[in-house]
């Protein structure tokens, strides 16, 4: 026989874990070896969006989950379209993985207009650790218990402030909750004990359904995670134990886009990024940092004071170089700064909003930067590391790090990682690290490393 | 001096020896990412040399460099991610050799990195590419693989990969 077909019977499966249910039944066909393999493969990933006819893809699950009796079955996966004529198989597909102990459930409907309601087995069940649903809605006089669960995401699915305050006592055990696009909340009151991780991605489809303010409290999350679009005011209200925060909004787009809502939108973002002054580890988007860019045109001071470490995500645009001053500036004590260039799933590759400002950074250029030196404090004495993740070539990346290098008083690392694309060519970075080390340094301990 | 001389015999090594007879010397707190190793050294079998008869040279080799990379010490999240993709474009192969040497020496990490690797090379692939990526003859009839087609018909349609990378 094969070497792949000898290998102990508990490993393949375990390689057939990874592959989807088209790929796995696929393999049926291999040799005899390989005939019923696939069915006791304990990780079933119904995903097949675009399956046609879906009657004939229902009749597969039905039949496989039927054929599989009482054997293990550890993560059910259904990714499909969501088709209210089937309500029935997908309770009787959820009813199953429950009957059968199913730890991982992640029951990812897509959808356009309507919502299904989870059946009772999910809403109470002591074996699932991680849990998905998407498309959703919980029936309103629900009771939640998941003794077990520890890991939850919500997408495009209603929440109201109930069902949040019925899974925070329900989930004893929860530590990781991702609520992804969901409506129907303004005041998050996330007061497990357990619960390190939140993450919200806010949605603009339904603005102001519920009025134009959210809150939230989360005494416990250490964790945090704020994204998606800025359409209404959100307010932090308790979040003592926060140690890392990540601030990704995108502008809003909706109905009422007009350049006046800039201010608004601003104004919000800042008193975020002040209720989080006490976070180690801050991470800004790239729109966030558009708005401390416009800020520093206009002169406006931003107090961002986070102790160790702010993470940017940008791409090094002239903007952002204003952005980035006008962070430092607000941060007399920080101690690292990493620019990370990579770009996020949403985030567009250019500064639509902020684009229409005059051309103030060409006309100045580096000579800005330098007239702002004396204000920058934590190149006094705090900023040791700068760190540039995903590099790509820039034309502003140079005038930062010399800014950097000539003005950090007490730098020790500068660290540049190359992306691995095909401008990054071996000559290309020579010329970059031939550049880096020309540039005077105001501390002798500072030392610049390239990596690809 | 005393005090230099002390962090260095803080360090314990371990000699690890292939199928082929090649010897390794390898700092303890790095092989005990295998729970092999990790057991034998807490058993007290780890004081001369440890015969690893199921792993051949080449293989050691390779997982030796997986677990100096991977060791807590050893330095960022994105090399190691950059040294996990490179590792993992190794030939079916060797692939295979790796993942029978990290079950044996039970390296939960290389095992799922090696399994994984393993189904990438199923993932939409044509039956018949995969029979010739893995070596795999069928013994089925005609008839029956018709049969086995038919219970899962879409399964076979679409576009799929006769690739053999």
């Amino acid at each position: 026989m094969d070497r792949l077909s000898e290998l102990p019977e508990r490993i393949l499966v375990h390689i057939l874990s990874f592959v989807n249910m088209r790929d796995l039944v696929r393999t049926a066909i291999l040799s005899k070896h390989w005939r019923h393999l696939w069915s006791t493969v304990p990780n079933l990933d119904f995903s097949d969006d675009d399956f046609y006819p879906y009657q004939n893809y229902v009749d597969f699950v039905n039949r496989t989950l039927l054929s599989r009796g009482t054997s293990k079955i550890r993560r059910l996966k259904i990714g499909l379209f969501l088709n209210a004529s089937y309500r029935k198989d997908y309770d009787g597909w959820i009813l199953y993985a429950a009957k059968n102990n199913v730890e991982e459930l992640f029951l990812e409907f897509n959808q356009d207009c309507c919502y299904w309601f989870p059946p009772q087995c999910v809403y109470r069940n002591s074996s699932l650790k991680i849990l998905s649903l998407w498309s959703c809605k919980f029936i309103s006089d629900v009771q939640i218990s998941w003794n077990l669960l520890t890991k939850l995401t919500l997408r495009f699915s209603v929440l109201r402030n109930q069902d949040v305050h019925k899974i925070m006592v329900g989930a004893p055990k929860l530590e990781f909750l991702d609520l992804d696009s969901c409506w129907g909340y303004d005041d998050l009151n996330i007061d497990s004990p357990s619960l390190r991780t939140l993450i919200v991605c806010e949605w603009e489809s339904v603005e102001f359904e519920l009025g134009p303010i959210m809150t939230i409290s989360a005494p416990n999350v250490q964790t945090l995670r704020l994204s998606g679009f800025l359409y209404r005011k959100c307010i932090l209200m308790n979040v003592p134990s926060v140690v890392n925060a990540t601030l990704n909004f995108r502008p809003h787009t909706g109905f009422s886009a007009e350049k006046k809502n800039l201010k608004g939108q601003q104004d919000n973002l800042m008193e975020l990024i002040r209720s989080l002054k006490h976070v180690e580890n801050l991470t800004l988007g790239a729109w966030c940092v558009e708005i401390l860019a416009l800020r520093e045109k206009k002169r406006i001071p931003s107090q961002i004071s986070t102790r160790k470490c702010v993470t940017l995500s940008i791409h090094m645009k002239e903007d952002d170089l204003l952005g980035t001053v006008n962070l430092l500036k607000g941060s007399p004590a920080l101690q690292m700064l990493i620019i990370d260039m990579e770009y996020g799933p949403y985030e567009q590759p250019k500064g639509a909003e902020l684009a229409d400002s005059e051309n103030f950074y060409t006309s100045i250029g580096a000579n800005y930067l330098a007239s702002q030196a004396k204000q920058v404090k934590c190149l006094l004495h705090h900023l040791k590391t700068v760190k540039i993740t995903q590099f790509v070539a820039k034309t502003s990346v140079f005038p930062f790090l010399e800014f950097i290098l000539k003005n950090g008083k007490v730098l020790e690392n500068v660290v540049i990682i190359a992306k691995r694309v095909d401008a990054n060519s071996p000559d290309y970075l020579l010329k970059v690290a031939q550049i880096l080390l020309s540039l005077p340094r105001a501390s002798s301990r500072a030392v610049v490393t390239l990596l690809n | 001096m005393a005090e230099a001389s002390s962090s260095i015999t803080e360090k314990f090594f371990l000699t690890l020896k292939s199928s082929d007879g090649d010897e390794f010397v390898l700092e303890e707190s790095i092989a005990i990412q295998s729970i092999t190793i990790k057991n034998m050294v807490e058993d007290g079998c780890s004081s001369s040399v440890i015969p690893l008869s199921k792993v051949d040279t080449e293989t050691l080799i390779k997982v030796i460099e997986y677990m100096k990379m991977h060791s807590s010490t050893s330095s960022n999240e994105e090399e190691i991610e950059n040294f996990d993709k490179k590792f993992v474009s190794n030939s079916i192969n060797t692939i295979l050799n790796i993942l029978e040497a990290a079950n044996f020496l039970d390296i939960n990490n290389l095992l799922e990195l090696c399994a994984e690797a393993v189904a990438n090379r199923i993932k939409n692939k044509t039956p018949e590419a995969v029979r010739k990526i893995f070596n795999i003859t069928s013994d089925f009839t005609p008839e029956e693989e018709a049969e086995i087609r038919n219970e899962t018909p879409w399964a076979f349609e679409g576009n799929l990969d006769h690739s053999l990378d």
